[in-house]
């Protein structure tokens, strides 16, 4: 049985193949393979074994986001959604999807609409939060395909904002 | 000795609390606001009774809602912790007039020293240095003749001031009447008081404090410094003792001095004197002094083994202070680092949600000191502030080494934290050679940005394998996309609302 997964990180999609293999696995990430024993003692707790190497990783999953605490770092990863996914596969672009509130607060302002081209770090929608202004800015240059809320919403972490459909592709 | 304490406050402060009334044999009290309900200190509590909705001016800063549950539910002594209502003088002599003690000084005390030109004034005639000022008229005329004697660089202040409001520094005499004037604008609007005064500016200076405390039996002690000068927006983040910066005899003198503040005040129980030094010349001069326990108080009691809390409560029960000035002294270093839950790659902006894991370092000489814990959930409302961790070591550089230990093994999963940024001063040249002014922060981390290196492949090989396993673990098995199923971290036991065991 092999097991494919995606991982968005940061502009990247990365692909991990995971096969069974005895009482191991050989796991494929891009180019390279690693034979690697995993045991999970507990919920959230792997300890892995790649050759004489041992690693205690803690994990947890919160919709789409992963996180992997490893030898004193703590990493963010994000699964795409199949939607997400198929959509930046029409788009034929890594950058198409929506963007999402990273915190809960309060819609100020929307600065784009639908049909608008919008540049890589352009400013998308204004948010208060905590008593402070933020600001939405687009992770790429594309085209507004959606706008999800408006001046005066409460917004919570996670709520997808604009959808845009990315350029390079 | 008291039989059940009421903690006015959340958090990290109040689960510490608690953890010394639980060794002293006291029953506790906790308080929370509706989005706190399932907060840590609410389980660690004996009682948890609500007190108001999320904002603090309805819940935690609500003197009378807090009151009556303490009467309600029999209480007889109240401990207000940092912040929220621990400096209101007023909150202070109504509890002390509903009968219950209050774990603190006396209202008096907190209302001299609260004010900061009252405060000068009662330091000024006790002999403690002062910053060099002037705050005896609110004449334009005395103050810019004041300011001419005073020299420049000066400060203009708001008597009724804090964090920063009504502040404004002053280069030149010609830029003195606007400064005033909008200084005493913003005074007005913040505090409902325009009163301002001048104090001289101190380049650079290094922010120390003293722990101090007075017993109702004439006793008063100082517990020795605290150097708190690495700072973020004027926030601390890093505390140590002893500080690098003070010799022998630099201690004793502003030991002495602090001493004498408590005694000129008739001050009762913990507070702390914060001191500019001006590390070109070693001169000090009295800043202000906060009239409860602080933050940072940990790296005090990890150098001088005493459980400040305890003692707090023990003198607010009229014992006397079990030790005198010269019993005590400083053993190893200690560091403090503050956890905030905010986000480095985001110019540090408060970041909330659901703590998905924590995991906390433990081992010879680590502390912490933590208001969440798995599952918790950090809220808009409240102080970023989560977790502190202490490290003590034999030295100063082995505290170091222990603090980035500590820091590398602290797991927070589902809420960013500064865990990077406080691991990348900690580590960097300039704070290990001791070169900390309040000023460090800007000086060597003004650019700083966290790394966006790329995940290691191991890190994506153990979240594959995490998607396979959890959801092997969770018997449905993992679907075709390898989703993990009711992956919720939560056991049913932590949600449970309004379940105890162990109800006496």
């Amino acid at each position: 049985m092999k097991s494919e997964y995606t991982y968005q990180v940061g502009d990247e999609i990365r692909t991990v193949r995971v096969q069974r293999n005895g009482d191991g696995f050989v796991v494929t990430v891009g180019d390279s393979i690693y034979e690697v024993r995993a045991q999970r003692p507990e919920h959230g707790r792997l300890n892995l074994q790649v050759g004489d190497q041992r690693l205690r990783a803690y994990v947890a999953s919160e919709g789409q986001r992963r996180y992997v605490a490893m030898a004193g770092k703590t990493w963010e990863l994000e699964r795409p959604k199949p939607e997400q996914k198929r959509r930046a596969n029409a788009a034929g672009g890594p950058g198409a999807g929506s963007l999402e509130s990273s915190m809960p607060g309060l819609v100020l302002d929307v600065l784009v609409s639908a049909g608008d081209a919008v540049e890589r770090g352009e400013t998308l929608v204004l948010l208060e939060a905590m008593k402070m202004e933020l600001r939405i800015t687009a992770p790429a240059g594309g085209t507004v395909t959606g706008v999800r809320c408006k001046a005066g919403d409460v917004v919570d972490r996670g709520q997808v904002l604009v959808e845009i459909a990315s350029d390079d592709g | 000795m008291f039989r059940k304490i009421l903690i006015a406050n959340r958090g990290e402060v109040a689960v510490r609390i608690i953890r010394s009334c639980q060794e002293l044999g006291i029953r506790t009290v906790a308080v929370y606001s509706d989005a706190d309900a399932n907060a840590l200190h609410t389980m660690l509590a004996d009682e948890s009774v609500p007190v108001g909705p999320a904002p603090p001016s309805q819940s935690y800063l609500c003197g009378d809602c807090i009151l009556e549950q303490a009467l309600r539910l029999g209480c007889d002594a109240l401990h207000p912790g940092y912040g929220f209502l621990s400096e209101n003088a007023d909150f202070a002599q109504s509890v002390i007039d509903a009968g219950l003690t209050w774990i603190g000084p006396d209202p008096a005390a907190m209302r001299t020293m609260g004010s900061k030109t009252s405060a000068r004034a009662a330091m000024l005639a006790a002999g403690v240095p002062v910053v060099p000022g002037y705050q005896a008229s609110q004449d334009d005329a005395d103050l810019l003749g004041a300011a001419a004697e005073l020299g420049f660089p000066l400060l203009v202040k708001a008597t009724a001031g804090g964090g920063g409001k009504g502040m404004r520094i002053v280069h030149r005499d010609a830029d003195l009447p606007a400064a005033l004037a909008s200084a005493r604008r913003e005074a007005r609007s913040a505090f409902a008081d325009d009163r301002i005064y001048l104090e001289k500016l101190i380049a650079s200076p290094r922010h120390i404090e003293f722990q101090v405390f007075g017993d109702r039996h004439g006793n008063a002690v100082h517990l020795f410094e605290r150097e708190c000068s690495i700072q973020r927006r004027h926030q601390k983040i890093i505390e140590e003792t002893p500080s690098p910066l003070l010799g022998a005899d630099l201690r004793r003198r502003m030991g002495e001095a602090a001493v004498a503040a408590v005694r000129a005040v008739g001050y009762v129980n913990a507070g702390t004197l914060e001191f500019l030094v001006d590390p070109a010349s070693g001169d000090f001069h009295f800043l202000e002094m906060n009239t409860r326990l602080q933050v940072e108080h940990p790296i005090t009691e990890q150098v001088t083994g005493v459980d400040l809390v305890k003692l707090q409560i023990r003198v607010a029960a009229g014992q006397p202070l079990p030790f005198r000035q010269e019993d005590m002294g400083q053993r190893r270093h200690a560091i403090e680092c503050r956890i905030y839950a905010e986000d480095p790659a985001n110019d540090f902006l408060p970041s909330i949600g659901k703590v998905l894991r924590a995991v906390e370092p433990v081992g010879p000489g680590v502390r912490v000191d933590a208001g969440i814990t798995t599952g918790d959930e950090i809220t808009i409302h409240y102080d970023p502030m989560i977790a502190k961790l202490i490290a003590l070591g034999e030295n100063r550089e082995d505290a170091v080494r222990k603090m980035d230990w500590a820091l590398q093994h602290y797991v927070i999963l589902g809420v960013t934290t500064n865990i990077p940024f406080l691991r990348a001063v900690i580590t960097s040249d300039a704070f290990r050679q001791g070169d900390v002014t309040t000023d460090f922060v800007d000086r060597h981390f003004a650019d700083w940005q966290p790394s966006t290196k790329a995940p290691p492949d191991m890190a994506l090989v153990a979240a594959a394998l995490a998607e396979l396993l959890e959801g092997e673990a969770q018997g449905a098995g993992a679907g075709p996309t390898g989703e993990p199923q009711g992956d919720d971290p939560l056991s049913p036991w932590r949600q449970a609302t309004g379940f105890r065991l162990g109800e006496r």
